[in-house]
């Protein structure tokens, strides 16, 4: 069964001309990189583009993998924070001009239940605006380790830094997004107080 | 524990891990220390705030116009590599050394051959073009002659001395030739045949044929002979010595009665 194999050898067949192979890994990876780049940039349209970038540089340069170096998850990963970049430097007039990432956090509020945990919802969105305004070298171990729940030694692997590297840049990452969350937080708690009140 | 301590256990858990420690020395810490209390309590909320982040976008993908835009692509590459092969075997002679040394020797044979055959006809012409146009020739010299009075025909020979022969071929025709002493001479110079027959006139040579330009313009050599004597018609029994040119065909061109 394809789905057994590792994504290892379902890469070797699918450069072997294996459609379903392609496939098979395709569903399995998809989605883990979609996350990162929708994380990083904060833009579903740039997040497809990565992902659709990042299978094709799979296609055509899939030979240059080498398994002894690492796994085929962390290297979509660093292919992927490679795609991001650079679309973000392409399309930053077009998100500052359109704030898409505004629309993908409210869309988290309005698909949500009212009446279960809103404040929770409220602060899963104030988050990602808060790891949307990290610099990009404090946002990468932060999506990568928080969000995707790669370990460090991962993380590393995938932006080729040391793993003490990672955890310096973790902590100060969590302190920059602790404060900005306790700015949030306050209104937060204001505006769920009102929609409790709303909904008894 | 230190705060100092209490940051450093802090940092070298994960943020997930911490916000799950229930005891031990990092919560019994902030429990003693409100500054070390609020900074787990900002990280506790961190750690919340991540995690339904996570959650909401967990099903979060990729649309499947993006699936469908990847497969065609690989369909694409796929029957493109398959032409791929023939291609590979349009320049697999190049990539065979010895297929490759061989091309080139059989182009060599080649060129060696068409250089040949230019110059067998070059020569050619220019051997018929000699006819018209004459080249000295070597004038055929006598070697160990038998006698001083064919040095002193041979010398007569090299200086052009003309002495009208017709009676020595009359000779000739009557007394077969016997090849007795006939000697080898070096051969004569090949072309220009036409310059060749002018200078063995001039040297007292009787020609006997008409001589084919073709054959003629091969070697020649002069060997001398001797004759039968003539005894029916008075001359005495004295044998006739006779330098005959000889052509590689072993047909007798001209011949030169010597005494």
């Amino acid at each position: 069964m394809l789905t057994e194999e590792t994504d290892e050898q379902l890469l070797a067949r699918a450069l072997a001309g294996d459609e379903g192979a392609f496939t098979v890994l395709y569903r399995r990876r998809q989605g883990p990189v979609y996350r990162f780049a929708l994380h990083m940039s904060g833009s579903t349209q740039i997040a497809e583009e990565v992902t659709q970038d990042v299978f094709m540089f799979l296609l055509q340069r899939g030979n240059g993998f080498d398994p002894s170096r690492g796994v085929l998850a962390a290297y979509l990963f660093g292919v992927a924070r490679n795609y991001v970049r650079r679309a973000m430097e392409r399309n930053y007039s077009e998100l500052l001009a359109t704030a898409p990432a505004e629309d993908e956090v409210n869309s988290i509020m309005v698909q949500s239940d009212p009446a279960e945990g809103i404040a929770q919802e409220q602060m899963s969105a104030a988050v990602w605006r808060a790891v949307l305004s990290l610099p990009e070298h404090y946002r990468e171990p932060v999506v990568l380790c928080d969000l995707q729940e790669l370990s460090y030694a991962e993380a590393a692997e995938v932006l080729g830094c040391a793993i003490g590297t990672i955890r310096s840049r973790l902590h100060r990452a969590h302190e920059m997004l602790v404060k900005k969350l306790k700015h949030s937080a306050v209104r937060i708690r204001s505006v769920s107080g009102v929609t409790a009140r709303c909904m008894s | 524990m230190t705060c100092r301590e209490f940051k450093d256990a802090a940092d070298s858990r994960a943020l997930f891990e911490l916000a799950t420690v229930q005891d031990g020395p990092i919560v019994k810490h902030a429990r003693e220390c409100s500054k070390c209390a609020e900074w787990l309590r900002g990280q506790h909320m961190l750690c919340g705030a991540l995690r339904a982040l996570t959650l909401r976008t967990a099903n979060r993908e990729a649309g499947p116009e993006v699936e469908q835009a990847l497969l065609r692509s690989f369909r694409q590459s796929v029957s493109a590599r398959e032409v791929e092969p023939l291609r590979f075997a349009l320049t697999v002679p190049e990539r065979i050394p010895w297929l490759q040394w061989s091309a080139y020797a059989a182009v060599a044979v080649a060129l060696a051959f068409v250089l040949f055959v230019g110059y067998r006809s070059v020569n050619h012409r220019i051997r018929i073009a000699g006819r018209d146009h004459p080249v000295p020739v070597v004038i055929p010299r006598v070697r160990n002659s038998t006698t001083a009075k064919n040095d002193t025909a041979a010398k007569s020979v090299s200086a052009g001395v003309l002495a009208p022969l017709e009676t020595a071929s009359r000779a000739i025709s009557q007394h077969p030739a016997k090849a007795s002493d006939a000697r080898p001479e070096p051969a004569l110079s090949g072309p220009a045949s036409a310059s060749t027959e002018e200078t063995l006139a001039k040297a007292g040579y009787v020609d006997l044929m008409l001589c084919d330009p073709l054959s003629c313009a091969s070697d020649a050599q002069v060997v001398r002979m001797e004759l039968p004597p003539q005894g029916a018609d008075g001359q005495g029994n004295q044998p006739v010595i006779a330098d005959v040119v000889v052509g590689d065909d072993g047909v007798v061109r001209a011949v030169r009665i010597v005494n």
